[in-house]
């Protein structure tokens, strides 16, 4: 990435630049990560765009919480790779991953109405794969506030929190909802909506479904 | 074309004090006048208090500086003119984003360090793959030819088509955006006791490619026919970085976050003595679309209107109706909707010591036309819009949640009474029915389910005196939503009341001496929403004080609050500002602005908070 780092003589303005040279990232960070690790996970093609493979990412949430009660006790790590369904065994057949915050009012509207959604459609091999990352007040989200957000809207679709913004690469975190559309035979990204945009999402989802039901 | 360096020195603009019209010459012995404006910024912006964790967005705004540049030139010959405005912005600091994931990986202690900083510098580097790039580009040219009934222009021409419905471009530097059509423009028009005038206009759409306020640019893909080519030369492009390739494509090319919109429209106006008759329409054609949203994906908007303005019918009254068509084109069978209209009338009445306006509105399925730009990856510029479809409400108004003014019905009525001279009473009441503000509803679906309920008032007085040298307004007002129903909100709680606005809003004006003037402006509000939001009421609001020297010399100090949880609550600045002539000003802002939705006539833009400084300086010759 070029970037201009060149000073102005602004000295009369008052006005103070900062040029640098790139940071020194110390040895423990270039090491390899302990995180979300899946053998049989595609290990190239990464990106945020449309077509690009989404990174493995893991949560810790709840991947039934209509099944369970949501306390530490039933906490459970949940990951992308978990839908990864390459040869259709899983019976997954499209994956929906939804962000929501406690301060975006698009996103508790939209969670009005996911879990039917969710129920129409998991028939027809649709996963929904939601994530809490920010409170009311914009921060990380807790897992508190998952806790409360499980009770409040009873998803029946796995829920996790996102605190530490992992699908933030995907759109900026200030515009959600994020509804990103997964193909599960290849991880590639098929479409991103961006904002709460029901009426155009649903539709497309269900012809993609049927789609997707009539090729097998 | 991108560039290195800041163009114009910025030092020889601030010692100019003369305004001066240049005449350098004459062409076949007409004189030649020319026009130089220049515009220059100068911002550095500090840490803006809105970092939070683990976000890059939010620590990206922060420590960066930069030169924005306008020179705009003009030449006049007779009915001819041309003109260039040159845009150019260096940025001489920006946030590095080795060192942004370096800085959230020590604050988030995570347990996975390694995982955690490469994507925290992935993402970091897709955030600033497309913001504080130096650019120096054409952002407006034209060729205007214009008499008496016949006006060409070739190039860069703003356009507003009956009240905006079917069409609006032009500058809201509110919102810092100035938009075009790049293309060409004729309009014509005869004399005689009915006039006919037709406009006639195509081209593609050219909004401003660079955002002051973010730092972020608008990258166009290269263009594939020969009208993008023309308008599309020397315009900032999508680019390839380490972090974001560029591909083939637009859609999967991160730093490309606009494809240019083609826009043919025209009007036809028929215009007595005392009414005119309108005819306006625009045919808005996209390239592939960036966003999948209904009205971004659309490859096709017709939007018809027909217009009539009586103005005087009765004594002291004038009417205005506009009633207006909308068909979303070129969509997948399963996402069409059914066409959309709206109405749009207002009357004014305006006998001797009483001003009334009433405006109504009634919406269904009526959209903004809104750019081609990919909100993922330049969210900045997702106001941007092609027409202004009119709110009935105040023009700052920020309570329109959502999508109110796609479906929506309801009036305002606004009055004025002077009382006494000098003494003037002020009010307004406003009720709407409004079916898209609590949740998505972009087929405009009329049902209780969807229904909010909005009443919004306001009272006030104005005192002057008769040398209209000291003034004194004040308005209190509020505003109130209802869901009419219950809402599941997000602590478990449920509520019917949607929004809840009081307000204050005063202005205080008062001569001291012979060329020295004093004021105080301010506005406090009392706000609650139910539904997202901050989870508590707040309130939020300025004050600024200030001093006015004979007309040269100003000074402004402002004190802002917003007791939100989670956001600094007290901000402070100052500005400083001199006219050396009638048409040059040097401006100094320096000190913290609170973040804001900033709205005009029903399009809005949000501002992340500002703490830095900031010097402006306009000239003109």
């Amino acid at each position: 990435m070029s970037r201009s780092r060149r000073i102005p003589a602004l000295a009369a303005l008052g006005l103070l630049a900062c040029g640098s040279n790139a940071p020194e990232v110390p040895q423990e960070l270039l090491e390899g990560s302990s995180g979300c690790h899946a053998p049989d996970y595609p290990d190239s093609g990464f990106g945020a765009e449309l077509d690009d493979v989404v990174d493995n990412a893991c949560f810790v949430g709840y991947r039934a919480p209509d099944r369970v009660t949501s306390d530490a006790a039933h906490r459970e790590t949940v990951a992308f790779s978990d839908y990864y369904d390459p040869a259709g065994t899983k019976g997954v057949s499209l994956l929906l991953v939804n962000t929501a915050a406690i301060w975006c009012s698009a996103c508790v509207a939209e969670h009005g109405s996911l879990p039917e959604h969710a129920r129409a459609l998991a028939p027809q091999g649709l996963v929904i794969l939601s994530t809490l990352f920010q409170d009311g007040q914009r921060n990380a989200a807790t897992l508190d506030d998952l806790e409360r957000w499980i009770d409040n809207f009873q998803p029946n679709f796995p829920m996790v929190a996102d605190p530490d913004l992992q699908l933030a690469a995907y759109a900026s975190p200030a515009s959600a909802p994020l509804n990103m559309l997964v193909d599960p035979r290849s991880m590639k990204i098929l479409r991103k909506y961006v904002g709460d945009q029901s009426a155009v999402m649903w539709p497309y989802i269900e012809s993609e479904l049927a789609r997707r039901s009539a090729a097998h | 074309m991108r560039r290195r360096r800041a163009a114009l020195p910025l030092a020889a603009a601030l010692v100019a004090t003369h305004a001066l019209a240049l005449e350098p010459g004459s062409v076949a012995g007409e004189p030649v006048l020319l026009d130089v404006n220049e515009s220059s910024s100068v911002y550095y912006n500090f840490d803006n208090r809105d970092s939070k964790p683990s976000q890059v967005a939010t620590r990206a705004n922060d420590h960066f500086g930069l030169v924005y540049n306008r020179l705009s030139l003009q030449a006049t010959r007779g009915h001819l003119s041309l003109g260039v405005r040159v845009d150019n912005v260096w940025f001489y600091a920006s946030p590095d984003p080795t060192q942004l994931a370096l800085d959230l990986t020590n604050e988030a202690r995570p347990n996975d360090p390694p995982g955690y900083f490469r994507g925290k510098l992935r993402e970091a580097g897709l955030e600033l793959s497309n913001r504080f790039i130096d650019w120096v580009y054409p952002s407006k040219y034209y060729l205007t030819y214009s008499r008496p009934g016949l006006e060409a222009t070739l190039g860069d021409a703003s356009a507003q088509l009956g009240r905006g419905i079917v069409l609006s471009v032009r500058k809201r530097d509110e919102l810092g955006s100035d938009t075009t059509i790049r293309g060409a423009r004729l309009s014509v028009s005869s004399r005689g006791p009915v006039i006919v005038k037709v406009t006639a206009l195509g081209g593609e759409l050219n909004p401003l490619r660079i955002d002051e306020a973010s730092g972020r640019y608008l990258g166009v893909p290269h263009p594939t026919d020969a009208l993008g080519s023309v308008t599309e030369a020397a315009m900032p492009r999508a680019i390839g970085t380490d972090f974001a390739p560029l591909t083939a494509s637009c859609q999967s090319s991160p730093t490309c976050g606009y494809a240019p919109d083609r826009v043919l429209a025209g009007q036809l106006e028929l215009a007595g003595e005392r009414w005119k008759l309108g005819t306006q329409g625009s045919a808005l054609l996209r390239a592939a679309p960036l966003n999948d949203d209904l009205v971004r994906s659309a490859g096709r908007i017709l939007t018809l209107s027909q217009s009539l303005e009586l103005t005087r019918p009765l004594p002291d009254l004038a009417l205005y109706a506009e009633l207006a068509f909308q068909h979303l084109g070129d969509r997948a069978a399963t996402t069409r909707i059914a066409p959309g209209y709206g109405a749009y009338a207002s009357a004014s009445y305006t006998p001797k010591n009483v001003a009334l306006t009433l405006e109504a509105r009634h919406y269904r399925r009526l959209f903004p036309l809104s750019g081609n730009v990919k909100l993922a990856r330049a969210g900045e510029f997702g106001s941007l819009s092609y027409n202004q479809v009119p709110t009935t409400e105040l023009e700052d108004n920020d309570t329109e949640l959502e999508r109110m003014n796609t479906c929506v019905s309801g009036a305002r009525l606004r009055g004025d009474f002077t009382l006494r001279p000098g003494t003037r009473a002020l009010g307004s009441f406003a009720h709407y029915l409004t079916y898209a503000e609590s949740g998505a509803n972009e087929a405009c679906v009329i049902n209780e389910q969807q229904l909010n309920r909005v009443y919004d008032a306001s009272s006030g007085f104005a005192l002057d005196s008769s040398d209209r040298r000291r003034h004194l307004e004040v308005v209190l007002g509020g505003r109130l939503d209802s869901a009419g129903r219950d809402l599941a909100l997000a602590d478990g709680s449920r509520s019917r009341l949607f929004y809840t606005e009081g307000y204050l809003r005063h202005q205080l004006e008062l001569p001291v001496g012979a060329d020295l003037s004093v004021s105080l402006t301010g506005r406090h509000r009392r706000r609650a929403q139910a539904e997202g939001g901050p989870g508590v009421p707040w309130s939020e609001g300025e004050e600024v004080l200030g001093f006015e020297w004979a007309e040269q010399f100003s000074l402004g100090l402002g004190a802002e609050y917003d007791t939100r949880p989670g956001v600094p609550h007290r901000y402070f600045n100052i500005e400083l500002s001199h006219r050396p002539t009638p048409s040059s000003r040097v401006a100094l802002f320096a000190g913290q602005r609170r973040g804001a939705l900033r709205c005009v006539g029903g399009i809005c833009r949000l501002y992340p908070p500002f703490e830095g400084v900031r010097l402006d300086v306009a000239l003109r010759f």
